[in-house]
Formats: C-alpha cells, sequence, structure tokens
C-alpha cells in the first residue's frame, strides 16, 4: 500500500516538462544548396548552439519484398545539420536540426513558453527565408511530461496522477497497478485550411536512474502530447506557406498550439497534479 | 516521401538519449491515406551520425527547485508557523512565482521566505549583494537592496512577466 | 501617551493582533512604553546594557543550504512583537523552559542555534536620512518568562522602510552562536533531550555540535 509520502512527483519539481520539440515540416525535399546555406546560416549560432553534427540519411524502399535499403548517391552535402548544446554533466539541453524534410528544435529547459517560443522564432526566423523555393506543408509542438513515482514501484497506481474520466486514458488504465501504457490519436479540424492531428502517449515505464549513487530502478509515467497541423489536405481549403514569410503565420500558430496542449494535459492529469506544476496559474 | 516514427524500447527505458537520434514525432496512421500508404513509397529515415552521445537526463536546477518550494506552501493553513501567521497570500505567492520564472542564467538564485504575513518574499544574502523582496498583495514588489556600497529601497510594480528594469541590474551575478 | 491607557492596558488590549506593533506605536508613541513595566513579574525595565537574545529554531526562517538567517526571523517586529529573551535577566532554567515550550509547540522546530545584540545597537537603530528610532525594547515579562522582552518597530513604516529597518536587525544580530555556548551549555544540559535530538539540518551541524560559530 502507498505510503503517505508516496505520490508522483514532477520531474523537476516545480514542473515535469522533460522536452518541448517544435517542427516545420516542408512539402518538397530541400535542395542542397538550401542545405548549403542553412548550414552557413546556423554557424552563426556557435555561442548558443556549440556543437555541430552533420545528419547522413538513409532511404528505404517499401514495396511487397519489404523494406530495401537504396544505396545513398556520392555527395558532399550532407542530408542535414544539427546543432546542439549540452550541459557539464553531457546532458543535452537543447538541439536545432535541419534535414531535408524538416527543421526541429527541441529544449529540455523548460522556465515558460514565451521564453521557448522567443528562441525557437529566431533560429526559425533566420532559417526559412534561406532555404529556397519550398513551402510548409505542416508545423507541430510536443510536450514529453514526466512524473517519478516516489515509494516501492509495487504501490503505483494511475489514480495518483491522471483526472477520472480523462478523455485521452483508456479506462483499463486506471486499473493498472503493473506496467502500462495508453496511445491514442485522431484528426480534427483546425479551421478551414488545417487539419490538425492529436496524439496522446501516455506510457508507465520503469526508468534506470542513473543519478544516484546507486542504480535502481524507478516508475515512471511519461505523457507526450502533441499536435500536428497540416495544410493542403484533402477536404480542406488549399493554403500556400512559403517558408520565405512563414515566420509570422507560425507566431500565432505556435501559440494555438501551445494552448491547445495546454487543455489537453489539463485534460489528462488530476486538479491536484495539475496545481502542483503551476498549470493553471495566471 | 512518408517520415517514419522510431520508437524506444517501451517498457524499459534509459533516461539516456543518444544525441544523434533523430526521432520525429509523426505517427503514421492507415486512416489517412496521404500519410498511411507504403506501397512503393520512398521513405527517409534519417539518423544522426557523428559521435555517439549519452545524454543523461539533466539534473533539476535550483530555479526549478525554489518555485516547487513557493508553490507549495500554496497549501499552508492559518497558524502554519504555530504563532498566529496568516495563510500564504495567493497573489503574493503567485507573484514571487512569477518573479522566479523570470530569472534568467544572469541572475543569482535567491532564497524563498514566507512571512507572518502570508507574503512571500526572496532573499539573496552573498558577499557584495543584501537584497530582500517582498511580494505584496496587490501584485507590486517592496525592495531594499545593498549592491557593494549603495544602497536601493523602494515599491514597483511588476507586470509577472519581465523583471523590473530598477531590479535587473541589482540583482545579476 | 495618546490613549490615556498604561503600558499594560495597552500592552493587554492588543495581544494575538497582528498589527499590535502598530496599535502600540499609535498609543505610545516614541517607544514611551519602554519606561514601563508590563506585569508584577518583570525583573524591570530593558536597560541599553542589557544583551537581548533570540533563539533561532524555525525552519522557515533560516537558510535552506547554509547556516544563515533569512529576514522573515525578524518580521514579527512589525507585526505581533518579536520576542526575544534578556540574557542577563534569563537563568538557564528560565531559557530551557521557554525552549522545551517552543519547540513542544511545533514538531518541524529545532534549536539551531541563538543570535544576541546589545540593546542599545538595537535601540540605535536608524533608517537612512532619518533622525528617529527605528525600535523599541520593550519589556514583556510574564509568569513562565520573567525575562522575556519584545522588540518591535517604533512606528508604522512605509513597505521599502521597513525591509531597511529589517535589514539592519540583520546585521544588529550577525552572529549565529552555537547552542553549546549559551549560558556556558547549561541551557543544553537542561533542555528536554528528545527535543534537543530533533534531527538537524546538515549544514547547521557545526552550530550544534562542537560550537563554531557563524558569521553572515
Amino acid at each position: 500500500m502507498a505510503g503517505a509520502q508516496d505520490r508522483f512527483r514532477p520531474m523537476h519539481e516545480a514542473h515535469s516538462i522533460e522536452q518541448v520539440v517544435i517542427t516545420v515540416r516542408f512539402d518538397r525535399p530541400l535542395t542542397d544548396e538550401a542545405i548549403r546555406s542553412a548550414d552557413e546560416t546556423m554557424s552563426s549560432l556557435q555561442d548558443a548552439l556549440p556543437r555541430r553534427d552533420s545528419i547522413q540519411g538513409m532511404a528505404f524502399q517499401v514495396g511487397p519484398q519489404g523494406m530495401m535499403p537504396i544505396a545513398p548517391p556520392i555527395i558532399d552535402v550532407p542530408n542535414g545539420i544539427a546543432r546542439t548544446r549540452t550541459d557539464n554533466g553531457g546532458a543535452l539541453i537543447k538541439d536545432l536540426r535541419i534535414d531535408r524534410q524538416s527543421i526541429n528544435f527541441r529544449t529540455f529547459e523548460y522556465t515558460r513558453w514565451e521564453a521557448v517560443w522567443t528562441e525557437a522564432r529566431e533560429y526559425f526566423g533566420s532559417l526559412l527565408p534561406r532555404l529556397g523555393e519550398t513551402n510548409i506543408a505542416a508545423y507541430a509542438l510536443s510536450y514529453v511530461d514526466k512524473f517519478v513515482w516516489t515509494g516501492p514501484r509495487e504501490t503505483c497506481r494511475p489514480t495518483s496522477l491522471l483526472k477520472s474520466g480523462s478523455l485521452y486514458v483508456s479506462p483499463a488504465s486506471f486499473d493498472a497497478d503493473d506496467l502500462w501504457h495508453c496511445h491514442s490519436g485522431r484528426f480534427i479540424s483546425a479551421n478551414g485550411h488545417t487539419k490538425r492531428l492529436e496524439a496522446v502517449n501516455i506510457d508507465c515505464v520503469d526508468e534506470n536512474d542513473i543519478t544516484g549513487i546507486t542504480p535502481q530502478f524507478v516508475r515512471v509515467v511519461r505523457i507526450s502530447t502533441t499536435l500536428t497541423d497540416f495544410l493542403n489536405q484533402q477536404g480542406f481549403s488549399p493554403y500556400d506557406l512559403p517558408v520565405i514569410d512563414a515566420i509570422g503565420y507560425l507566431d500565432d500558430a505556435a501559440q494555438d498550439l501551445h494552448s491547445s496542449l495546454k487543455s489537453m494535459f489539463g485534460a489528462i492529469v488530476n486538479d491536484d497534479t495539475a496545481d502542483q506544476v503551476g498549470l493553471n496559474a495566471s | 516521401m512518408v517520415l517514419a516514427t522510431f520508437q524506444m524500447g517501451q517498457y524499459f527505458q534509459s533516461p539516456s538519449i543518444a544525441a544523434g537520434t533523430c526521432a520525429q514525432l509523426l505517427p503514421i496512421s492507415s486512416s489517412n491515406s496521404e500519410l498511411g500508404k507504403f506501397d512503393n513509397k520512398l521513405i527517409l529515415f534519417t539518423a544522426g551520425v557523428g559521435d555517439e552521445q549519452t545524454a543523461y537526463a539533466r539534473e533539476t536546477n535550483e530555479q526549478e527547485r525554489t518555485i516547487a518550494i513557493l508553490r507549495g506552501w500554496k497549501r499552508y493553513p492559518d497558524n502554519w508557523d504555530h504563532e498566529m501567521a496568516k495563510a500564504p497570500n495567493p497573489t503574493s505567492l503567485q507573484s514571487a512565482i512569477s518573479f522566479m520564472s523570470s530569472l534568467s542564467n544572469e541572475f543569482m538564485m535567491p532564497e524563498p521566505m514566507l512571512h507572518d504575513s502570508g507574503r512571500a518574499g526572496l532573499f539573496w544574502g552573498e558577499d557584495q549583494l543584501y537584497a530582500d523582496l517582498e511580494f505584496l498583495e496587490n501584485g507590486s514588489i517592496a525592495y531594499y537592496i545593498e549592491r557593494g556600497k549603495d544602497r536601493h529601497k523602494g515599491v514597483v510594480e511588476f507586470d509577472k512577466r519581465n523583471i523590473p528594469p530598477v531590479l535587473k541590474p541589482l540583482l545579476t551575478a | 501617551m495618546q490613549s490615556g491607557c498604561s503600558c499594560s492596558e495597552i500592552n493587554a488590549s492588543t495581544q494575538g493582533q497582528i498589527d499590535r506593533v502598530g496599535l502600540v506605536a499609535d498609543a505610545a508613541p516614541d517607544c514611551a512604553c519602554e519606561s514601563h513595566s508590563l506585569s508584577q513579574y518583570s525583573p524591570g525595565i530593558v536597560q541599553d546594557e542589557e544583551t537581548i537574545v533570540r533563539m533561532v529554531c524555525v525552519p522557515m526562517h533560516v537558510d535552506k543550504k547554509k547556516p544563515k538567517l533569512l529576514p522573515n526571523f525578524f518580521s514579527h517586529a512589525f507585526s505581533f512583537g518579536m520576542s526575544a529573551q534578556r540574557l542577563e535577566k534569563a537563568g538557564s532554567t528560565e531559557l530551557a523552559k521557554w525552549l522545551n515550550n517552543f519547540l513542544a509547540n511545533g514538531g518541524d522546530r529545532v534549536w539551531l542555534g541563538y543570535v544576541q545584540a546589545p540593546c542599545k545597537k538595537i535601540r540605535g537603530i536608524l533608517l537612512q536620512d532619518e533622525s528617529s528610532r527605528s525600535f523599541c525594547v520593550y519589556d514583556a515579562a510574564s509568569d513562565e518568562s520573567p525575562a522575556h522582552a519584545e522588540v518591535c518597530a517604533s512606528r508604522r513604516l512605509e513597505e521599502a522602510d521597513r525591509l531597511e529597518a529589517r535589514a539592519h536587525l540583520m546585521k544588529a544580530f550577525s552572529e549565529i552562536l552555537p547552542r553549546t555556548s549559551l549560558m556556558g551549555g547549561e541551557v543544553q544540559n537542561i533542555v528536554d533531550s528528545k527535543l534537543l535530538a530533533r534531527d538537524v539540518p546538515s549544514q547547521w551541524g557545526s552550530l550544534t555540535s562542537s560550537g563554531v560559530s557563524q558569521t553572515f
């Protein structure tokens, strides 16, 4: 039986956010010239994101024989560039990646949304106009929240964390007394020209905690919530969003995704948990 | 082209995240023809190459711990100090939390405190800095700061987003 | 005194009110009640030459990482009146009794050490550019604690002035002394051993065992 002190502790005490990912996807692959231009632009981010890596690609063809690799052409332009920042202990703090299909910004540091978007906007704002003639096909925002059970693993119960009757949680999960997961998703209409994918993945797993003197397994619940907006989908009005002046559109779009994800998260965790992480604080 | 998701082992996960892995967050849905068709489609799976990093989950920082302490005080009742203290004032506490959230890396981190009036406060007591901030019920901040030989005091408005300009140079490291 | 009441009456009528310091200052400005004893148990009014002691026992009043005080240790000086003891008037038995009562009244309280300041120094605190005193030190004797005193703000202060006055108190009581040094260790020997044995945060270990003092 859980002790009085046993509870789900938000990963970073004041909040539970492990990482935030912002993605912008293109409607056609970027050219070599675009990748070179992006690399040059990203080199000015040396102070914020000191480490640079090339991203190499592997192509597969899927057909009746299954998945078959395709030999890559010999070229001197990588398929993408990644710039990262780690802390003194080697933990990844931020990374910014561009490949033929997308730009991703991921951060493991979170104080408030405005700070995250201000930084992401700086990167996207400087990169997007340099990518040539391509349009935005989709954009996404994702949060991964993590809660750590402080008591013995066998006393961990989902009801200590999850909102009873939540739309996003399978009823069977509430009775779980061992590991469980619940993954769900649906398409909805965000507006006349935007099709939205709502994806919620909740996993109760045993994680190897190596931060203490003796590594041990702790039971955690990870809640991944993602909203992806797609443009130019069947049944929706066409909407061309060239990368060159997309940042203004993305300002509003990102804010909308953030607000919606906040509501979704609030519909997943119980009121005590929401209070603990300051979800409803003004 | 369709981008495939790459999902790590589900039930036993190390918090270490290989920095070279590029995991797209778009799940494949067979209900959507544009996204779910695989036959003869070219799939591009991207992965980082370069020295593999074993990245451990970052440590919770002092700023986050302090915010958690402040938030925990919301539940204190009247007489929380057994000497007739008033219950923490929600506006004052939230202001202190917002102030903490607004501190960037350039600031030294304070100690949180609660007064018998129910007001929250933040304190810096370092060699060259003495700073006592008290968060008032109307959302403003009373302060007394000694920085080196200089002294500053007053009451300043706080918009809950930005460190008041008068305080910024006094509290940075 | 403005109200025509005696200091004893003022003291009695304002007990337990969070605005007590302000009410007393309104009724008896300029620290008028310093020259009056408040009860039959009083050993006399507090003299400038006396040493005022205050025990450090409340976790909320101390830094979480270092063995240092936080300014809220002095908050009561502006509200209810800040409880203190008169070192020269109190015996070890009285101090130990006071500590036993205080520690028993809060499960999270631990006797971490004490601070002291000359009464003259407290009464001499002035805010910048002011000539009138910031604090009064009253005799606040009771039957249980005849050597009990109170440090109170001399008047209602503006918000920022109050914080400045608090900073002066921090400086006046600047050295945290180990509990083993209070009256040569006599008090510690008398305090209830169960209360004394409560867990001490690690950063306070030196003050509760070996007797090393700590300065701000």
